[in-house]
């Protein structure tokens, strides 16, 4: 059981990018790097809790953003509604996702969230959000969207549900708000490998190969989780081929002098979890945002950070669009590393 | 099946059809020069009991002579000529939709009309062991924009004006199946107006 | 990878719904519900008195929407190594096991147009789940149900009075049997075919699909298979530096089991991979479906729940 508060003024993730960091956010940040080098693994464990206070206690975190990140959401899906969708055979798995975030939620942060079931006719409160929803399980008519989209409103980070069948696993419905430079209009359908296919080296080595397998074989009760990162220029959340039209300038605007403001560390805790009735997969996508004057107050990150930077493959330097500014932010943490 | 692996997992690449043994009905489905290929399939299948075969095609005169030559009546039951892709395109679920499991598809063609006969096929239910195609003829791309959602059609350079919103976009090999379309995006979104020479990779 | 975890668990019914099945069901010891499970899922009843424990996989019957309990239809086995017996004989109301977590080898495929559901005997019990689902989703299936009689036919009455139009069933008493050539002939595209008896008539049904021109990626199929016995061997752990002796009857991970080494397992019958094991010498006897033929050339991977040594004896990499 957690108590959060949330920011009550909104931060926003564009345009002025108000968005910040308290210490104690700052404190909790899932630094990604195991070693001083960075190379693809299928770094996966159980998701089974984590010290109290960080972002691994809870099935879901919710943090001090909330507020601030359903707003951003629902600004993107006003632009573009597009950024939720779902193929019509995924009903189940969609029921599944709104059971499982309301009870975790309601469960872990009992403070803003309850759920009342007597049979199928359950009430759904969210306190932040000043919601109060009477519904009944299985009929779509009784919630005001779909099942998937309904709940995902309200939980932070992007989640997707993946069909298994014919021993793999196909991304049938997605709520994708915050993506990290993938299309969900593009994508939606795809299997396993067909989606992971832009990603350079990780094929080479049979990563993508043994994660399947893996995943395959993940239980009821027993999700999984990873973290993977990028880097993002500004706070910006919703870094989406939709709108790379828009943002991809922000790359070539880096300086020495504002590599501390403006180069943000995004890292996704990126959970796996069975889903009961329909069998299929939750993969949740839970990102984290820090500027890299707020990880460099940490000695041991700066300087971590900087070894990461220094000896990234060019190959990833590309994939993850860091080259045209890579010399500058190497050049930058190396104050952290004398 | 005739997709291999390559460079980008979710690049289609093709190979000459190749006939299934276990199939029980055929539905040979070509356009243009797509054609070859379904006569080339046709006379290296070597059935091992009688099986239905049905050909649905568009094409000029030309092609209309070679069908009646190789698709003749001790090879093939059916032969529907459709005036172009669309008529087609309209007639194949009505097909599908009467059509019962054993069926196998072989589709030949241009890419986007093998990936709209795909899309028919799978809205019936059909997996992609079900159907087998080969592209013959340009490697013109369709471009799907992330940007304005529209989609270009016949790109057969890198780079090029995406016909929805006008942007320079690059094309990149991954490539959707449900959309028959390769993902494109804006080439100059870091610097704007630095477009680099456009190469023609795609003819 | 995981070993399942396990509720302690107490039956609260026991019916003998025909001849050679009983029905039971289970509740939580904790009084917490079991939790909704997909439609095809089996979970491993852990037994055991004195001497004698078993480990068995059932499937999951009972709609999937009550929560509280876990149903189960089994069937007694006269030449079977003594689990189905045990439920029979020893377990009663009020008796306390072990329930495995829920896994599925045999889910609905969600994309199907048509669900043809082929049972024969005791293989009914997965599709009593699949039915549940098929309601909910408002799906187009047919259940084709072989059984000796009603007698023995269990839930057949209930089957046939509840979906007069799906449901045919196939009376051996009555010299009438399932031609499977005829049911699948006539089938629509986007047919999904599910399996599952008696492993004859699974095969036949294989074999027809196959031949019917059915692709693989259409016909789904479950046996739950038990071990067959072997010789006996014994095994050197080569961690833990253990030496265990494999009996006859019994397999390798059951002694495994017996001397307190836990692996992961889920399915027990050689299909679902859970309990692959490295091994660093001796010649393998490989009796699953599960490794590719060059894992099992390569003599470095077995499956402990249902192969065994070659010769008499394994090192392990436990």
């Amino acid at each position: 059981m957690t108590t959060v508060a949330f920011k009550q003024s909104l931060e926003t993730y564009r345009g002025d990018f108000t968005y910040a960091n308290s210490e104690k956010a700052i404190k909790r940040f899932p630094f990604p790097y195991p070693e001083d080098q960075y190379m693809y693994s299928v770094n996966m464990e159980y998701h089974d809790g984590g010290e109290p206070g960080s972002i691994l206690e809870n099935a879901f975190d919710i943090d001090e953003h909330y507020l601030s990140e359903m707003e951003e959401r629902r600004i993107v899906l006003e632009k573009d509604p597009n950024r939720f969708a779902t193929l019509s055979h995924m009903d189940l798995h969609q029921w599944d996702l709104l059971e499982l975030l309301m009870e975790s939620l309601s469960r872990d942060y009992p403070e803003h969230f309850s759920l009342t079931k007597e049979n199928d006719n359950w009430v759904w409160e969210n306190r932040p959000l000043d919601i109060k929803q009477s519904f009944i399980f299985g009929d779509k008519s009784t919630l005001p969207c779909e099942p998937a989209e309904y709940i995902t409103r309200q939980a932070q980070g992007d989640f997707v549900l993946m069909d298994q069948r014919d021993d793999d696993l196909y991304a049938d419905t997605a709520m994708i708000t915050c993506a990290a430079d993938w299309s969900v209009q593009f994508d939606l359908g795809m299997s396993f490998m067909e989606w992971h296919a832009p990603v350079p080296l990780a094929h080479g080595m049979g990563v993508f190969e043994r994660a399947l397998k893996y995943l395959l074989m993940v239980r009821l009760g027993q999700p999984v989780r990873r973290l993977n990162w990028t880097l993002t220029i500004n706070s910006r959340m919703d870094t989406s081929p939709e709108v790379y039209h828009e943002w991809g300038h922000e790359r070539a605007s880096i300086t020495p002098e504002n590599v501390g403001q403006k180069i943000h560390l995004r890292v996704e805790l990126q959970t796996l979890f069975r889903l009961p009735r329909s069998n299929g997969m939750l993969f949740g996508i839970r990102t984290y945002l820090i500027s890299m004057e707020d990880l460099c107050k940490n000695p041991a990150w700066a300087k971590r950070m900087h070894r990461v930077v220094k000896t990234l493959h060019p190959e990833i330097l590309d994939y993850k669009g860091i080259t045209r500014y890579h010399k500058t932010l190497q050049g930058w943490l190396s104050q952290f590393d004398q | 099946m005739t997709e291999i692996v390559s460079e980008m997992k979710s690049k289609p690449v093709y190979s000459p059809l190749q006939y299934d043994p276990k199939s029980r009905w055929n539905l040979f489905i070509g356009e243009g020069e797509g054609l070859i290929g379904l006569i080339n399939l046709l006379s290296t299948s070597e059935s091992i009991r009688p099986v239905t075969t049905n050909l649905m095609y568009t094409g000029s005169d030309v092609e209309k002579a070679y069908a009646q030559s190789y698709f003749s009546p001790s090879r093939c039951n059916k032969i529907s000529r459709f005036e172009n892709q669309d008529a087609l395109l309209a007639e194949l679920p009505e097909i599908l939709a009467s059509s019962r499991m054993g069926l196998r598809l072989y589709i030949c063609g241009l890419e986007t009309f093998l990936w709209k006969v795909a899309g028919i096929a799978r809205a019936a239910g059909m997996h992609k062991s079900e159907y087998n195609m080969q592209l013959i003829g340009s490697k013109a791309r369709r471009v799907y924009c992330p940007h304005c959602e529209a989609t270009s059609e016949g790109v057969t350079t890198d780079i090029h004006e995406c016909d929805g919103c006008g942007l320079s976009l690059i094309n990149c090999d991954h490539f959707s199946r449900e959309m028959g379309a390769y993902l494109g995006f804006r080439v100059d979104a870091e610097v704007h107006g630095e477009v680099p020479q456009r190469q023609e990779l795609y003819r | 990878m995981n070993t399942p975890f396990s509720y302690p668990a107490r039956v609260t019914s026991v019916n003998q719904i025909t001849p050679l099945i009983k029905h039971f069901s289970f509740e939580r010891i904790d009084g917490k519900p079991f939790g909704p499970f997909s439609a095809g899922s089996h979970a491993v009843v852990g037994m055991r008195e004195g001497d004698e424990s078993y480990k068995n996989p059932y499937s999951l019957v009972g709609a999937s929407n009550n929560f509280m309990r876990y149903e189960m239809a089994i069937r007694l086995e006269s030449n079977g190594r003594g689990g189905s017996l045990f439920m029979h004989n020893n377990v009663k109301v009020g008796t306390e096991l072990e329930i495995g977590n829920p896994f599925n080898l045999f889910p609905v495929y969600k994309p199907a147009k048509k669900h043809l559901m082929i049972a024969g005997g005791v293989g009914i019990t997965p599709f009593m789940a699949y039915i549940h689902e098929m309601n909910l989703m408002n799906s187009n299936f047919e259940l084709h149900y072989s059984i000796r009689d009603f007698e023995y036919g269990a839930f057949a009455k209930e089957l046939q009075s509840q979906y007069p139009k799906q449901v045919k069933l196939y009376i051996q008493a009555d010299d009438v049997l399932a031609n499977f050539n005829k049911i699948l002939n006539s089938q629509p595209l986007g047919t999904h075919v599910y399996v599952c008896g008696p492993h004859r008539m699974v095969g036949d049904l294989l074999r027809i699909a196959d031949e019917l021109g059915w692709p693989s990626t259409s016909v789904h199929s479950e046996e739950f298979k038990a071990p067959d016995p072997g010789n006996p061997f014994t095994v050197t752990l080569a961690k833990s530096h253990h030496e265990i002796n494999v009996r006859a009857r019994e397999s390798l991970l059951e002694a495994l089991e017996h001397a307190n080494v836990e692996i992961p397992y889920s399915c027990r019958g050689g299909a679902c991979g859970f309990c692959k094991t490295e091994v660093i010498n001796g010649d393998i006897d490989h009796r699953d479906y599960y490794l590719t033929d060059a894992e099992k050339a390569s003599g470095k991977f077995m499956m402990p729940c249902i192969s065994r040594a070659q010769g008499d004896h394994l090192t392990l990499d436990l």
